[in-house]
């Protein structure tokens, strides 16, 4: 019997797996081979300290520590949960499609509603007028509230489509 | 006579209990389990600190999905299911932040040995030197020979055990221990031949 075969039988001799012939087989072998003899014993001698390896206890706190985490773990999931309930969710989809098409409908039946208002809150430092044609009527305008320039707004003041005469003006509310 | 009773209760019939609402039989599985979950998973990180990380997170698993376990399965094999997956996933976490800072210097074909800043109970212990080498050496083993070798020589598994934690087949759990067995003798050749 070749020594590999032998070492690769180990775990089996060891643990009475081997039918009988080969069982002997293998300690008719280690009786001649001193090579696998000894790599028997050390074997055996690992497996035995693998064994006897020292053993680790949890630190003292540990439970509290579990507890404590699964106390969390108990808030996280009741504020959570709610929406993981299918009809929850269910409900919501509908809901948020409901007022997209409400949207859609109500801006197909009334497409002057469609212009903008346009508002910013850009500071605007100095007041000033742009105009391209003193003489029309502003369409375009930026008011600034000095006081607080949280406050400035940039609007249209007239829901009518732009012409190129329009004008920009920035108005200064300050009193 | 209660204790007799309390001692003879299964892991089956905890989980159970606990499954129908009982807390008392969860913390009874966590005392029964910690320890031996903290060692499997030591021996498969080497760091003690992290190893009780994750048996924390793995009875947070147990805790969360206690109504998943079925019954078709021993509860020891589910919480070591658990608990392995956590570790490996632990290893694979660390060997991809390893092979990144390794090519930083350009030896990511090397071994890499990290060094233990833990060196764990075995510095307390006579006989330290011996048992930080064979801790060593399960570390440098394949994983699947790690695994093996930690389930079934140091917490001394049943193979059919093994086998179902692993989802191989009891074959190849024997094969695998014994090829685990002969590289991790190879490994400690220097200790055996120094001692």
């Amino acid at each position: 019997m070749q020594c590999q075969l032998v070492l690769d039988k180990y775990t089996a001799y060891c643990d009475y797996d081997l039918t009988v012939t080969e069982h002997s087989a293998i300690e008719n072998h280690l009786m001649e081979c001193q090579g696998c003899r000894e790599a028997f014993e050390k074997l055996g001698s690992m497996v035995k300290k693998l064994n006897g390896l020292a053993e680790l206890q949890v630190s003292t706190d540990f439970n509290e520590r579990l507890l404590s985490k699964i106390a969390h773990l108990g808030s996280a999931e009741t504020h959570t949960v709610w929406y993981k309930i299918p009809t929850v969710r269910t409900s919501g989809y509908a809901i948020a499609a409901g007022v997209a098409l409400a949207l859609i409908f109500s801006q197909w039946m009334n497409p002057s509603t469609t212009n903008p208002t346009l508002q910013t809150n850009s500071s605007l430092p100095v007041a000033g007028e742009i105009s391209n044609n003193p003489t029309s009527q502003p369409v375009l305008a930026a008011t600034d509230d000095s006081s607080s320039t949280l406050n400035d707004t940039l609007k249209m003041t007239e829901p009518t489509p732009n012409f190129p005469g329009q004008q920009l003006r920035l108005v200064n509310q300050t009193p | 006579m209660n204790m007799q009773k309390q001692i003879t209760v299964t892991d089956e019939e905890l989980i159970a209990r606990f499954q129908a609402g009982t807390e008392v039989a969860y913390i009874e599985l966590v005392n029964r389990y910690k320890d031996r979950l903290l060692n499997f998973v030591y021996r498969f990180v080497g760091d003690r600190d992290e190893a009780e990380d994750i048996v924390q997170d793995t009875f947070l698993k147990v805790y969360k999905n206690r109504h998943a376990y079925r019954e078709v399965a021993k509860f020891s094999t589910w919480i070591y299911t658990i608990a392995g997956n956590l570790a490996r996933s632990e290893l694979r976490k660390r060997r991809r932040h390893k092979t990144f800072s390794m090519s930083q210097i350009g030896l990511e074909d090397k071994e890499y040995d990290p060094p233990d800043t833990d060196a764990g109970p075995e510095s307390h212990v006579s006989g330290q030197y011996e048992e930080a080498e064979i801790q060593r050496a399960i570390r440098q083993l394949p994983d699947q020979f790690r695994t093996i070798i930690i389930l079934r020589d140091i917490q001394e598994l049943s193979y059919e055990e093994i086998s179902k934690i692993l989802d191989i087949p009891m074959g190849t759990v024997k094969s695998r221990v014994n090829r685990a067995r002969l590289k991790m003798q190879d490994l400690l050749k220097h200790l055996k031949e120094n001692g």
